[in-house]
């Protein structure tokens, strides 16, 4: 035990992390006089019979005044979209893990993936219960361990073998990057002189693959870096984001527009709107339906600390509550100040119900909310790998204690927390 | 207390009466290092280690906005952070493993860097890299200990706070550590690197 560990370095642009930093938007401190007239004015809008309209009126994304963007800028008739506001209002609470529940899982174990070395990571849900997976096979070449191949396996919720969708050769120059199931797609990133979208289309038991758009879309990377990509794939479209050499980030969509923006935390899609969440607190907006407008979202809410969405309903988790947009109509406000938000991450959502993991005070533990009541209950579980849990196209997919062989609930058959 | 405890103390303290820039500052410029390296220590990256970095004191600053800062409970407001920053660590982790990983096959190439050469800067993640991997022969609990006592020079006492458990216990596994160490022959060094 004599080896060094690598040297101590300093932060890189600590300056600008620290006023990165200070420049995020907080939720001021609560004064009691503050809280006093707005409890007031909350008594005098319930009797009026009118709070719940007018809890938000309306979310205004304003189109941004810096100047030197690469971006074509917005044409001034699009200058603002909005989003629904919500109409309703419900309490977060938390309530015990319903022992029946405790029976679906044991009755939708799966199987363990086949033994070998390397890493398996759970990648999403497909339509009918497949989980989806993906494994890279690690060998022992001479005295090192390369990474000799990825494997993409689907396992169904009847049957417990597991259907190998494609395998990369990772010595080629081929590997996969994200993976995502959208719907009735599988979208994934992968490498060839560059990155690419690609995507499958689903066949049903995905014991076959299709790779029908190829790319579908295509980051230059002539002259840069792709440090970083990240997916999200939603029903109206598709972003993701590379880091660039020169320190740069860029948001590319399904539609063949790009924008610069930052090192992004979360992010979600509502209607043809990504919304970014960025490591440093500000909060980013995009209309990929306007193909050529960005825009910087103006929110009369506090700042977000996470965004999640299914396509069809976003999550905006602020300090103090959660805000549930819905595509087609009105949403939840959620005074969710049970719930420690500040120390939580890795939202998800998916119709109804939306996960989340809590790294506070020292367990990681993930909790699983009914938005429609407001009711949430911890997973029974301290497992290290409890980031793994959450909600995924209409599926609940738990991590067993064992390792990693999950468990896949129909959501459908939770019924209600209440 | 000697008299940099209890400046830090103090910036705490102010924190805790509200976001005060100033504080926030002080503790950066104090701590942000030590956060930044634990960071890299624990996902051998040092990107994903500089977003952590940058994740915990925002966490810092937006619960002092929120008036919600704790209570000092340790010597050393440094293992309350080094407590936080583990726990984002846990957080970028889950996202950016295995892009991290396409990256690097993708170029071979660091980004620029002002401090280190481009070989130093792959060198010490593939050495980090490799450490990680010999520490799989540990458990979970016993490698947090490791990081914060034997690595991030926190105390047993501070260990304790950063993780919530009783010193009984971080002694204990960090005995247990040490062993199962010595016994799978690590090669690195358990005592710290400045």
């Amino acid at each position: 035990m004599n080896r060094p560990l690598p040297s101590e370095r300093d932060v890189p642009h600590g300056d600008e992390m620290i006023a990165a930093i200070l420049a995020a938007p907080v939720r001021p401190r609560r004064r009691w006089p503050l809280v006093l007239i707005a409890g007031i004015v909350l008594v005098a809008m319930i009797v009026a019979g009118s709070y719940a309209s007018r809890r938000m009126d309306s979310v205004e994304l304003a189109t941004p005044s810096s100047a030197g963007s690469t971006v074509p800028g917005p044409s001034s008739s699009a200058s603002t979209m909005t989003v629904p506001a919500p109409s309703e209002r419900a309490v977060a609470h938390e309530v015990a893990w319903p022992d029946e529940w405790t029976a679906l899982l044991e009755q939708h174990q799966m199987a363990a993936p086949p033994a070998g070395t390397g890493f398996v990571e759970i990648v999403g849900v497909g339509p009918d219960g497949q989980v989806i997976t993906r494994r890279d096979i690690v060998e022992e070449v001479g005295a090192e361990r390369v990474l000799s191949r990825q494997v993409l396996e689907s396992s169904g919720l009847d049957r417990s073998d597991t259907v190998v969708i494609q395998e990369w050769d990772a010595g080629s120059d081929w590997e996969v990057g994200d993976v995502v199931v959208d719907g009735d797609s599988l979208l994934f990133t992968q490498s060839r002189y560059g990155v690419v979208l690609g995507r499958y289309q689903w066949h049903p038991g995905m014991s076959t693959a299709e790779l029908v758009d190829e790319p579908a879309q295509t980051a230059d990377t002539t002259n840069s870096w792709p440090a970083m990509a990240h997916l999200q794939g939603q029903a109206d479209g598709i972003a993701v984001w590379f880091n660039y050499e020169d320190g740069g980030y860029q948001l590319v969509t399904s539609d063949g527009a790009s924008f610069p923006t930052g090192p992004v935390k979360s992010l979600a899609v509502l209607d043809t709107t990504v919304w970014l969440l960025l490591h440093d607190g500000t909060l980013d907006g995009y209309d990929i339906g306007a193909g050529t407008q960005t825009a910087t979202p103006t929110i009369d809410l506090p700042p977000p600390v996470w965004l999640a969405s299914d396509g069809q309903t976003m999550l905006y988790i602020h300090e103090t509550g959660i805000e549930r947009w819905l595509n087609q109509g009105p949403g939840v406000t959620m005074d969710a100040t049970s719930v420690d938000i500040l120390t939580s991450a890795q939202w998800q959502v998916s119709g109804k119900w939306a996960s989340w993991c809590q790294n506070y005070p020292n367990i990681p533990t993930c909790y699983l909310m009914d938005l429609t009541t407001g009711a949430y209950t911890s997973l029974p579980t301290t497992t290290t790998l409890a980031g793994e849990s959450g909600v995924s196209n209409g599926f609940l997919v738990y991590q067993q204690d064992d390792g990693w062989s999950p468990a896949v609930v129909p959501l459908d058959a939770l019924g209600n927390l209440q | 207390m000697d008299t940099g405890l209890a400046a830090e103390a103090n910036a705490w303290e102010r924190l805790r009466r509200g976001a005060d820039p100033d504080a926030l500052t002080e503790l950066f410029r104090t701590h942000s290092r030590s956060v930044y390296n634990f960071c890299f220590r624990r996902l051998a990256d040092w990107d994903a280690a500089e977003d952590a970095t940058q994740a915990t004191f925002l966490a810092l600053w937006r619960r002092a906005a929120a008036g919600r800062v704790e209570p000092l409970r340790a010597a050393s407001e440094r293992a309350v952070l080094l407590g936080m920053a583990r726990q984002e660590c846990q957080t970028v982790a889950r996202g950016k493993l295995r892009r991290d990983r396409l990256a690097h096959r993708l170029t071979e190439q660091p980004p620029t860097v002002t401090e280190q050469t481009p070989e130093e800067w792959w060198e010490a993640v593939e050495t980090m890299r490799e450490i990680r991997r010999a520490l799989a022969v540990l458990s979970a609990g016993q490698r947090d200990v490791v990081e914060l006592v034997c690595w991030s020079g926190l105390g047993v006492t501070e260990a304790s706070v950063a993780l919530g458990l009783p010193t009984g216990t971080v002694k204990s596994r960090l005995s247990r550590a040490r062993a199962a160490l010595a016994a799978a022959n690590f090669e690195y060094t358990l005592g710290g690197a400045k």
